[in-house]
């Protein structure tokens, strides 16, 4: 269901468009056409970050206005980086779950961050951060890291180990999901992934989808 | 080469950039203007005379155009309600406008008089009259002060010639104008006014804007259809007030609108006219798809529609008796049974309910709740638990006023039976029902809550389309007010169709995508009449296979009961008898309401 953030841009296409009817040089249209090649490969590129990949290592601003990079929040076997939207039911719904495993997984190095895409102001991010006291908030109110991490839904998990590969990636369990809401979780994928880790294992499930809201959109692109 | 090389590269562009920066304008054949839309500024151009603009006759509050046929006896009388209507000191803030579209321009034609405080403006072409989509020479269109039209139609029901003979008027457009005046919103805002003085006119698209942005439109759609839960204080997440926040969810609006999931309403749109019908028009679909898909641009703020407000308080006006839940502890986390709670009354009489209203203290918890009477003297169905619902509440669901001259009874000492259905948002929280109840000063017709039934069903594991059917006939002829179709988690679809002593059999209701987690009303539009020994017919499917994600078990058989894991087929309906030809309605007997 969440639909994917980042589209290629029309706008090499339609500057082409206008260029020929416009009767422009040569030289001008075949730049055009250029940049609309290397606009479209660019967006071809990168989709999305599978298990397996190094995630670039990002800039973050927490609730409080700390900058950092990811890697300074990793525990000293990994991070686990959720996506949280407090608008969306879903989030909501994960909420007492993320605090459990954070709690859990926290002492065996694992350290947890979520990262707070909803259209609220730094204030009503520090007031919803209360909810899950322990754990790093960082505030991304316009979704420019979780743009830049590829991210699809709320209440999609990230899990990066130490080195900054992505080892796991998607929904945190199959309890709650949009068009869900179980009794309990048949599938643990998240906390499967990190006993895994735990035990030197490689996690059995790698990729599962998030089925959360889709995120909030603050550009133009579609 | 070149040429060639040109040929193809404009070809590519054309087909890849087909929405960059598209303008929405729409290729079907222009439609009338729906209640609820920015009405453009309107210009009449008659007989070579000045272009007169609308705009330059609004009122400070609010415009009412009403057309006028010099020709059509009603239309003649219905400008003399008008212009009572303009002289009336409570509405000095409006301006009322006759629109005349007689065929005959009198010598010294002139395009604009005004007698009074009523403008007449003369337009024997009927150009703004197409403009604005009218259908008869009684039509009434009032458009408040931002330029929205607010209501549409009839001046009143006496005039539209609806209802049954003797009912009592309703003044719609004086209720508009006044409900707008106060702040409020019409509570009818469409009626049809092509009883009388039917004008046959193709309107054109003059009078709607051109090209769709969020103040001009979309804030609009989104006013009328969403606000009332998407709101800060309402019942659904995600509050779409203000541009910034429906442009932020605009990828989950088009998901929602796009998979029908929201706004909330299963019923087939090709199947009855419902009064709370809460979907989007064709049109509102076609504009707020439309205008994702240009990129959602926000458009002129002076175009915005007045600020909605939202009753918090009782709907239904300050009620005579509340009765109130017990508190229900509701977890974080986690899926909850049906809670049930029986509510004592202390009447020592019987009661006739004209209103009622179920209220959560934390609504955003509470999916739906389902309010029943439970007493001894009712019918075995009533007591059965099986009918008998007072009423429901839960998204949007406002209060019920029961149509004027019926009432519902609410017999001495009865129980009121409570049904909730709580689904945890996060955050753990205590919440507290009332049931908001007005009392009628006189019984009228009793309305009577029935259903259509069946208790004895096993749905086979893993069958994914399971038919249960049942149908309950009429001894006595009367009118179906609303129906409630109701099902468990397994529920996939619902239908109730009534069949005639003759066997003809017409569609009252389908719900092909039936949700437990949005139970709706469904209130006729035009009360639906019902001839006696006429039958109403249930058909409900069930989706027990691994496919439906509620399912909690497609290995199990299951039967009908009380848990959420059970299932349930009832066709819930509220009925009112028609009176007999001489003395008093008998009294509801056991038979006639058993489901037969």
């Amino acid at each position: 269901m969440p639909l994917p953030l980042h589209t290629p841009s029309c706008f090499p296409f339609d500057m082409v468009r206008r260029g020929l009817l416009a009767g422009v040089s040569r030289r001008v249209l075949g730049l055009s056409v250029l940049s609309g090649l290397l606009a479209a490969g660019t967006a071809a590129a990168v989709t999305s970050f599978e298990p397996g990949d190094r995630l670039p290592d990002l800039t973050y601003s927490d609730i409080e206005g700390h900058v950092g990079r990811l890697s300074g929040l990793s525990g000293l076997r990994g991070l686990v980086l959720i996506t949280r939207d407090t608008e969306c039911p879903v989030s909501q719904r994960y909420v007492l779950r993320i605090a459990e495993l954070a709690k859990t997984a926290g002492a065996r190095g694992f350290n947890f961050a979520v990262l707070d895409v909803t259209p609220h102001s730094r204030t009503e991010a520090q007031a919803a951060a209360a909810m899950l006291p322990g754990i790093v908030s960082l505030f991304d109110p316009q979704a420019t890291l979780a743009i830049r991490l590829r991210a699809n839904s709320t209440a999609e998990a990230f899990l990066i180990d130490r080195a900054g590969m992505l080892r796991y990636r998607g929904a945190i369990d199959d309890q709650y999901g949009f068009d869900s809401h179980r009794a309990a979780p048949r599938q643990t994928w998240l906390r499967d992934a990190l006993f895994a880790l735990d035990q030197g294992q490689e996690p059995k499930v790698k990729r599962t989808e998030a089925r959360g809201c889709a995120l909030p959109q603050y550009s133009d692109s579609k | 080469m070149q040429w060639f090389l040109r040929i193809i590269l404009i070809v590519l562009a054309n087909f890849y950039a087909p929405t960059c920066g598209a303008t929405v304008q729409g290729s079907e054949p222009p439609r009338p203007l729906e209640p609820g839309e920015l009405v453009a500024n309107l210009t009449s151009n008659e007989a070579g005379a000045k272009a007169l603009s609308l705009e330059s006759l609004r009122g400070r509050s609010g415009t009412v155009i009403a057309v006028r046929d010099t020709s059509c006896s009603d239309s003649l009388r219905l400008s003399g309600r008008i212009a009572e209507l303009a002289e009336d000191p409570t509405l000095s803030g409006f301006a009322f406008i006759l629109l005349d579209v007689s065929a005959k321009v009198a010598s010294g034609f002139r395009p604009a008089t005004t007698e009074g405080s009523l403008q007449t403006i003369a337009s024997p072409t009927r150009a703004l009259a197409r403009s604005l989509g009218a259908t008869s020479a009684t039509e009434v269109f009032f458009i408040d002060r931002t330029g929205t039209l607010r209501y549409r139609g009839a001046v009143d029901s006496q005039d539209a010639a609806q209802g049954p003979p003797g009912s009592p008027v309703v003044n719609w457009l004086r209720n508009a104008v006044t409900a707008v005046q106060r702040g409020d919103e019409p509570s009818v805002t469409l009626t049809d006014a092509r009883a009388r003085c039917a004008l046959h006119l193709q309107p054109d698209a003059t009078a709607r804007v051109s090209e769709v942005s969020y103040h001009n439109r979309v804030s609009r759609v989104i006013q009328n259809k969403c606000q009332i839960c998407h709101r800060v204080g309402g019942l659904g997440p995600m509050p779409l007030e203000k541009f910034s926040q429906v442009f932020a969810r605009r990828s989950v609006i088009e998901y929602m609108v796009k998979s029908g999931r929201m706004p909330p309403w299963a019923a087939d749109k090709k199947v009855g006219h419902w009064a709370n019908d809460r979907s989007l028009s064709e049109m509102e679909k076609r504009d707020l798809l439309n205008w994702i898909g240009a990129g959602a641009p926000e458009g002129n703020p002076a175009d915005a529609p007045l600020v909605r407000k939202f009753v918090t308080d009782w709907t239904i006006g300050l009620p005579d008796h509340v009765v109130r839940s017990e508190p229900v502890s509701i977890p974080a986390d986690g899926a909850i049974d049906y809670v049930f709670q029986d509510l004592p009354t202390s009447f020592n009489e019987d009661k006739w309910i004209k209103a009622v209203e179920i209220r959560p203290s934390q609504s955003q918890v509470v999916h739906h709740v389902l309010a029943y009477i439970e007493d001894a003297s009712l019918p075995p169905i009533v007591r059965m638990g099986v009918a008998g619902i007072l009423g429901a509440g839960g998204p949007g669901a406002l209060g019920i006023v029961f149509p004027e001259g019926t009432s519902k009874r609410l017999p001495k000492g009865a129980r009121i039976r409570l049904e909730i259905h709580y689904q945890p948002n996060g955050t753990a929280v205590q919440d507290r029902i009332e049931v908001g109840l007005r009392f009628a000063d006189k019984p009228g017709a009793e309305i009577i809550n029935l259903a259509a039934y069946s208790i004895d069903f096993t749905i086979p594991p893993y069958h994914p389309r399971y038919q249960v059917r049942s149908s309950h006939r009429f001894e006595r002829s009367g009118r179906l007010l609303f129906l409630l179709p109701h099902m468990h988690v397994r529920g996939a679809a619902f239908r109730y169709d009534l069949q005639y002593p003759d066997g003809k059999t017409v569609p009252l209701l389908d719900v092909p995508r039936y949700n437990f987690n949005w139970q709706s009303t469904y209130i006729f539009k035009t009360q639906m009449k019902v001839p006696a020994g006429a039958k109403i017919i249930a058909t409900a499917w069930y989706d027990n296979s691994k496919a439906n994600p509620l399912n909690p078990d497609p290995s199990k058989a299951v039967r009908s009961g009380g848990e959420t894991t059970d299932e349930m087929m009832i066709g819930f309906f509220d009925f009112v008898e028609d009176p007999p030809a001489s003395g008093p309605a008998p009294k509801l007997s056991p038979k006639s309401a058993a489901n037969q």
